[in-house]
């Protein structure tokens, strides 16, 4: 590899109490004896660091211990740093260079561990404990990495042992961070997690065929976690303190404190990696400076050198005293080289940029109208108050940080300079919107043509009224007549109930049949047929209409599990066929169409096989001793999916 | 829509109207029928300018005499948006096939707004711009250019400009100012010029109201528009501001060294040009002896060198002999300037009159009246003989010798005043000679003559009556339209005093109280907590802002603010404001919510709009007033007192109030915006204050409101922005939105109303009128009186007391 001898980096280092060299490539550590012989090379690939030791500042000997993968070699490497002058500086070199090999590989070992215990998590065990779910996940999701690499022809055949070495430390992160996102969408929502279990542990489809589909929830967990709370907008300012508003405590104000001042008593200093983190940012001097010289002097004589100089009486640009008494301000030279003119003249020290919307420009206007020849009373002229000038700036600068903070993540283009775009938002600018009639309707108007005759059909149908075709007086006496049966009704259950007249023996010869031919027990016999006609009629009505309300009795356990990890497969096939087939919506990334084509024919394979599995089913179901017909039309919608899917998919061969 | 007044078919660009948006188009028809002046107050907000300029543009289209109009505004964000206004108006005609033919407007603005040119285009100074186009555009330099490729640098822009006939250097249509440099960009042709030369083949001019009042530019400019055109002063509330201001003149300690210094300068390229090309000075002289006026042609580039009066006011006459010669009229020069010097070394105040100045200038340096009077144009003269270039270094110098001029010329309504210091308490001299103007009818007066219509419109000129006396002109009409609302959309309240019940106010002895400030800023604290989005802030002067917001900063007021919403102030740096504006429209935009500390009278009160989401609520923090220890705003007040019987506390009242309605006004755009009004200070709640604001504001102002404190106030505030973010039906059409039938029943009605009225008139009359004419429709009132014999005791007429403008 040509250009890697100039990446070499060399320092004197010992091993083993034996004098020698250290080099460090892109990708290999390696040490050699300086005589030769002494002690045995040492080189390693750096990939296989997964963890540094350092020894305590201020020990007497400066050294760096590594250990490396499968603790090969045994106890790791201690290199002990022998270059007087540079010793230090040179372990933080070697440290930062080690820092992201050893960091990418911390995590992905500890699971693989786990990953050999077995996993046969099997779908059919419904109450296995949260915990063991979630562990065994993600041994298998970790699995699953390596199973990526392979061509996932056949679902979940795990590849042993496969370190993920080929992977850079930036993938890495990615695909930790992703599956922490599939863990908790996966806790967060029990029906999946089941149906994950069964499908992906069931080897029936891979992790990323699950997943594939489902990127929604994984991006909304995503932005769950991704919102974090912004900057807070206060000011810097010395004069109250800092937790007023948190501990309860009010001071009068609420500004954001530094210091607080007793009348005479020392100056208390109240600092905090917030505070600092502000300073820096409002004044990137300041940060210049620490960068320079904080290693020389300590972090207390810094910030108090800072706030008792004249550089931090500039900077907070407040035209009261301050607590420091103006003669205790000390020339500083650290602080002193950063001073600048305070920013109070008219035209303001930082350059602007050059246009602003037309609509908003009001330096056009003052040089529309030529110099102005007339000067302005003592009151109107702007700026007159110089010192409070820097103040200003400093509210204006202040606000339009906080205001970029927010949109840290989107790019500038939010300002259109296009004339096209300014001439757009000046219409904007002067439309007024209550002007404009209503919108048209957006409705469709369907254009029924039969529809009116329909309508006016309806009404026509036949003769209306009561009976038609009887005249009146026809009318009146079927009504008098049915009242007066109906008032005069006398119950005469002997007509209707006849008794059995008695029953004569058939002749032996069976000529004659004395009970066909009485005529009592014909009519007896008719009733008595009637009777068990209706009566039967009745039941089977009765029965039917309770049989609907009945409760069925359950399936057995095993036969319902099976149906259900049918139907969850099932499912989860036509799921994935149908997204491979139909057009992909807008806006989702354009996978190409030999993958998609791919998977279909795949899924329309699986989908195949759903039928078998259903008959399977029905047979446990008869051994069992189960309704079979209860089975059958239970799976019937899964199959009569299926079955669309399959003629779509002939269909579709077919065209192709 | 369309719609007819009268027998003129409008075409509105919405479809729907408000009302007083008729009533407007209906008085600006009438004036424009009788020909006339006409004063028109409309709400803010209201689609004024689209009404303005729909109704015009159909007058011009519709009638056979060819009327041009120009529309005046203030700044150039409103220039930019009239001429949007236009385009979008145009397209919509455009559409709905009215034929327009060759329709053109543009808007002109100074060259630093338009100027493409790579290297002069980076000034930022306007007269620096100025000066360098001169020197790559003027005369003598295009000719030697032309003559001789190479030798002089001209401008390629200006140069291409030359391929194009005259008449048509732009295709017609509308053009905004950013329209038109795109296509100097893509044409390679100076946008500046381009306006310019088609100045005279425009149908709409819009620009600013200095190129129609000042005379320095007015000449150059518009001087070629006809008298048929009609002239509409926009945002006009300032405009007697502009009048005084554009005859006035200040010279200060250093312009008078500066000026001594090009007068050394110009003597020695005299004496240099003496010995090369003398012809040149011969010349010259022999063309002042004859008296060719050089002013009075039309040179482009000779803007930057205008006589500074009126041409009315220009002298026919030859040049004076003693200042014929170039070496003659610089000595004259010097005396002058040395004179002005020793003036300026007295540490008294000086008031006097340009007469008793020009006695006590003769009577030290003997230089006489008549000469001073051609100051200006000699210079104009002697500068384009020298060829002189880069005349920003003269600027003094032109400034001088217009104010030698000036003093010259006029006499009446004018005065001189020597401050050497620049406040009463100032311990180092500071003199500036203030020549100011007092009467604001002089710079317009030629307007109203030469030109037979013009309006003056305004949302806030009340009292309508108080323009046409400053002006000195009489209106046809004087209208003051109420804003029709179907729901309150603006809450005016003003606050008296604070929670403690200390009261506020800017008055000066008690504006740096901490009570007082620290009840302004609990005022900003609370609104800004309570209102969304953008808050705008306004203050009487820049002073007064500047010191409070330090202030406010000590007390922690400040901090408290930001808390709640961002801070943005306004800064004497006019592009830093625009970019402070810019975030501050963006952090309304984003939810954030801002405040703009801003001045009245100041960059940003005039011509920024704050509607909608930019500004939900106006604070006017005290009143308005002018620096009335000032000596200037001291000599105008007693000039209107004595010329026009108008009281001092009345003018600066209405002064004031105009500024602080100006800035309340730009809350609301349209009927659908809301927005709260806020006037703290006390002495809004006095009914003299009130009474000056304009009716459209004043009908929502309930007593109820007028006297708040605090504490009051934010609970009447969350009650209203509670109540407006309701959901609410605008498409309520009849009260505030009018559509084509609401038009055409109201006119039917107003014919209705007036067939009753001549109905009446002739009833009452007729009984006494002997030669009853039934037919005449238009009974002159004046001759049926003439008939009153008998019938009307003269005695008792002579007795009733009837007002002299009935």
């Amino acid at each position: 590899m040509a250009g890697e001898s100039s990446q070499v980096r060399r320092y004197d280092v010992d091993f083993k109490k034996v004098p020698g060299t250290l080099s460090v490539t892109a990708t290999h550590i390696a040490w050699v004896p300086k005589t030769q012989g002494a002690m045995d090379r040492q080189n390693q690939s750096m990939d296989r660091a997964i963890n540094m030791l350092a020894s305590k500042a201020g020990s007497k000997s400066i050294s760096l211990k590594i250990l490396f993968k499968d603790d090969i070699p045994l106890g790791g490497l201690t290199f002990v740093f022998s270059n007087i002058t540079t010793r230090e500086n040179d372990r933080k070199e070697v440290q930062d260079i080690l820092i992201p090999f050893v960091a990418a590989n911390k995590n992905p070992q500890a699971p693989m561990a786990a990953s050999t215990s077995a996993v046969t998590a099997s779908a059919g065990v419904p109450s296995t404990s949260t915990a063991q779910t979630v562990s065994s996940l993600s041994a298998s999701t970790k699995r699953k990495l390596d199973d990526i690499s392979s061509p996932a022809g056949t679902p979940g055949t795990p590849t042993t042992g496969g370190s993920p070495a080929t992977f850079s430390p930036a993938v890495r992160a990615q695909r930790k961070k992703e599956y922490k996102l599939r863990q908790k969408v996966l806790e967060k929502n029990p029906t999946l997690r089941m149906l994950h279990r069964e499908l992906v542990i069931g080897k029936q489809i891979t992790e990323e065929e699950f997943w594939d589909g489902r990127e929604a929830l994984i991006q909304a967990e995503e932005m769950l976690y991704s919102q974090k709370p912004g900057r807070a907008s206060r000011l810097l300012d010395d004069r109250f303190d800092l937790d007023a508003g948190r501990k309860g405590k009010s001071t009068g104000g609420t500004g954001v404190g530094i210091k607080q001042a007793d009348q005479n008593g020392p100056i208390v200093l109240k600092l905090s990696k917030e505070l600092t983190r502000e300073i820096f940012e409002e004044f990137p001097v300041v940060q210049d400076a620490y960068a320079k010289y904080v290693p020389g002097i300590s972090e207390t004589e810094f910030w108090s050198r800072y706030f008792t100089s004249q550089l931090w009486e500039r900077h907070r640009a407040s035209v009261r005293k301050s607590a420091v008494d103006e003669s205790a301000r000390k020339k500083d030279d650290i602080f002193d080289q950063y001073l600048e003119e305070p920013d109070w003249n008219i035209q303001p020290r930082q350059t602007l940029p050059d246009d602003v919307e037309r609509f908003l420009d009001l330096a056009a206007t003052e040089e529309d109208h030529g110099e102005a020849i007339t000067v302005r009373d003592v009151t109107m002229q702007a700026g007159r108050e110089r010192s409070a000038l820097p103040l200003i700036r400093r509210f204006n600068d202040h606000s339009k940080k906080l205001l970029r903070a927010a949109e840290a993540n989107r790019d500038e283009s939010a300002l259109t300079d296009s004339l096209y775009g300014s001439g757009m938002d000046l219409y904007n600018e002067i439309d007024l919107e209550d002007l404009h009639g209503p919108a048209q309707e957006n409705t469709i108007a369907l254009d029924v043509q039969e529809a009116a005759g329909e309508a006016d059909k309806q009404g026509q149908e036949g003769d209306v009224g009561v009976l038609p075709g009887k005249s009146d007086e026809e009318l009146l006496s079927i009504a008098t007549r049915s009242t007066t049966n109906l008032t005069d009704f006398k119950p005469d259950f002997a007509s209707i109930c006849l008794p059995n007249p008695g029953f004569h023996p058939v002749d032996p010869d069976g000529t004659t049949n004395m009970n066909e031919t009485n005529p009592a027990y014909q009519a007896f016999a008719e009733q008595r047929n009637a009777q068990a006609a209706a009566h039967q009629v009745v039941k089977d009505l009765h029965v039917r209409s309770n049989a609907e309300s009945a409760v069925n009795s359950p399936f057995p356990d095993q036969l319902y599990e099976q149906m259900k990890s049918c139907h969850n497969a099932a499912t989860e096939f036509l799921r994935q066929y149908w997204s491979a087939i139909l057009p992909s919506q807008a806006g989702t990334l354009n996978t190409n169409v030999k993958a998609k084509e791919a998977k279909a024919i795949k899924m329309a394979n699986y989908l195949r096989s759903t039928e078998n599995k259903v008959k399977a089913i029905i047979e446990t179901g008869v051994i069992l001793g189960f309704d079979p017909e209860r089975v059958k039309k239970a799976m019937a919608p899964t199959v009569g999916a299926v079955r669309v899917a399959l003629e779509r998919e002939a269909k579709r061969i077919k065209k192709a | 829509m369309k719609f007819m007044l009268g027998d003129l078919p409008v075409l509105f660009p919405y479809d729907r109207l408000y009302p007083e948006q008729y009533s407007y188009m209906a008085d600006l028809k009438t004036t424009l029928d009788a020909g006339g002046h006409c004063v028109l107050e409309m709400p803010s907000g209201t689609g004024k300018t689209v009404s303005l300029l729909s109704l015009i543009v159909s007058y011009m289209q519709f009638y056979p005499t060819k009327r041009k109009l120009i529309y005046c505004s203030r700044t150039v964000p409103e220039i930019e948006k009239a001429l949007a206004e236009l385009k979008r108006l145009m397209e919509y005609r455009a559409e709905m096939g009215a034929n327009d033919g060759e329709f053109r407007g543009l808007g002109l603005t100074s060259r630093r707004n338009l100027c493409l040119h790579p290297e002069v285009s980076k000034e930022k100074k306007g007269k620096i711009v100025d000066s360098r186009c001169r020197d790559l555009t003027s005369a003598f330099a295009c000719e030697k250019g032309r003559a001789n490729p190479g030798s002089v640098p001209l401008c390629s822009y200006h140069e291409e400009l030359n391929n194009y006939e005259t008449g048509n250097l732009i295709p017609p249509g509308i053009y905004t100012i950013d329209d038109v440099k795109k296509y100097g960009k893509e044409k390679g042709v100076c946008p500046y010029f381009t306006i310019r030369r088609m100045l005279p083949f425009l149908d709409v001019v819009i620009y600013s109201f200095h190129y129609l009042l000042d005379p320095k530019v007015a000449e150059q400019v518009s001087a070629e528009m006809s008298k048929e055109s009609i002239v509409v002063f926009d945002e006009a509330h300032n405009i007697d501001n502009v009048c005084i201001e554009s005859l006035s003149i200040d010279l200060t300690r250093p312009m008078l060294d500066s000026a001594a210094r090009s007068v050394n300068k110009i003597s020695d390229k005299i004496a240099e040009i003496k010995e090369t090309d003398s012809q040149k000075l011969e010349d010259e002289y022999k063309k002042l002896v004859e008296g060719l006026q050089e002013a009075n042609e039309q040179r482009e580039d000779e803007d930057m060198l205008v006589s500074p009066v009126l041409s009315k006011d220009m002298l026919d006459e030859a040049v004076p002999g003693n200042i014929r010669k170039a070496e003659h009229f610089i000595a004259f020069l010097k005396r002058f300037i040395e004179y002005l010097k020793t003036r300026m070394r007295v540490l008294h105040v000086v008031a006097e009159t340009p007469q008793s100045f020009l006695a006590h200038l003769k009577e030290i340096t003997y230089i006489e009246k008549r000469p001073l009077k051609f100051a200006a144009e000699r210079l104009t003269s002697l500068v384009r003989t020298l060829e002189l270039t880069n005349i920003d270094e003269h600027y003094s110098l032109q400034k001088v010798a217009s104010f030698g001029t000036l003093v010259a010329t006029y006499e009446k309504g004018f005065l001189l005043i020597l401050e050497p210091y620049e406040t009463e308490h100032a311990t180092v001299p500071n003199p500036i000679f203030h020549f100011t103007c007092l009467d604001p009818s002089l710079a317009i007066a030629p307007v109203f003559e030469r030109f037979s219509s013009v309006v003056i419109t305004s949302g806030t000129i009340s009292p309508l009556d108080m323009y046409p006396k400053i002006l000195q002109f009489r209106p046809v009409t004087e209208q003051s339209y109420p804003m029709t609302l179907t729901r309150n959309a603006f809450l005016p309240m003003v606050i008296t005093r604070g929670s403690d019940q200390v009261p506020i106010s800017s008055r000066f002895e008690v504006r740096n109280d901490p009570a007082v400030v620290r009840n302004f800023g609990s005022i900003l604290i609370d609104m800004a907590k309570t209102v969304p989005d953008g808050v705008v802030a306004f203050f009487p002067s820049y002073l007064y802002m500047e010191s409070i917001v330090s202030a406010w900063y000590d007390m922690g007021i400040l901090s408290e603010v930001w808390k709640h919403k961002l801070l943005f102030v306004e800064t004497p740096d006019a592009m830093e404001t625009s970019i402070a504006l810019r975030n501050y429209r963006e952090a309304c935009n984003n939810g954030r919510g801002a405040v703009m500390l801003s001045v009245a009278r100041g960059k940003v009160s005039e011509g920024i709009d704050f509607d909608h989401n930019y500004g939900r609520a106006v604070i006017m923090f005290g009143i308005p007033y002018q620096y009335t220890e000032s000596r200037i705003l001291k000599a105008r007040l007693e000039f209107l007192r004595d010329n026009h019987r108008i009281r001092e506390n009345d003018y600066l009242t209405f002064d004031a109030m105009r500024h602080a309605a100006q800035c309340v006004g730009r809350v609301l755009r349209g009927k659908t915006d809301w927005g709260l009004m806020v006037f703290a200070d006390k002495r809004f709640a006095r009914q003299d204050k009130r009474a000056k604001l304009p009716k459209w504001i004043n009908a929502y102002i309930t007593e109820a409101h007028s006297n708040l404190s605090t504490d009051v106030a934010i609970s009447l505030a969350k009650k209203f922005i509670r109540q407006i973010s309701q959901p609410f039906d605008h498409t309520q059409t009849g009260i505030s939105l009018w559509t084509l039938e609401d038009i055409e029943r109201r006119q039917l009605q107003d014919r209705e109303d007036a067939e009753k009225a001549d109905l009446e008139l002739k009833q009452s009359l007729g009984k006494n009128h002997r030669n009853a004419v039934e037919d005449d429709v238009d009974v002159d009132v004046d001759f049926v009186m003439d008939d009153y014999d008998g019938v009307v005791d003269d005695e008792e007429l002579a007795r009733l007391d009837i007002p002299d403008d009935m």
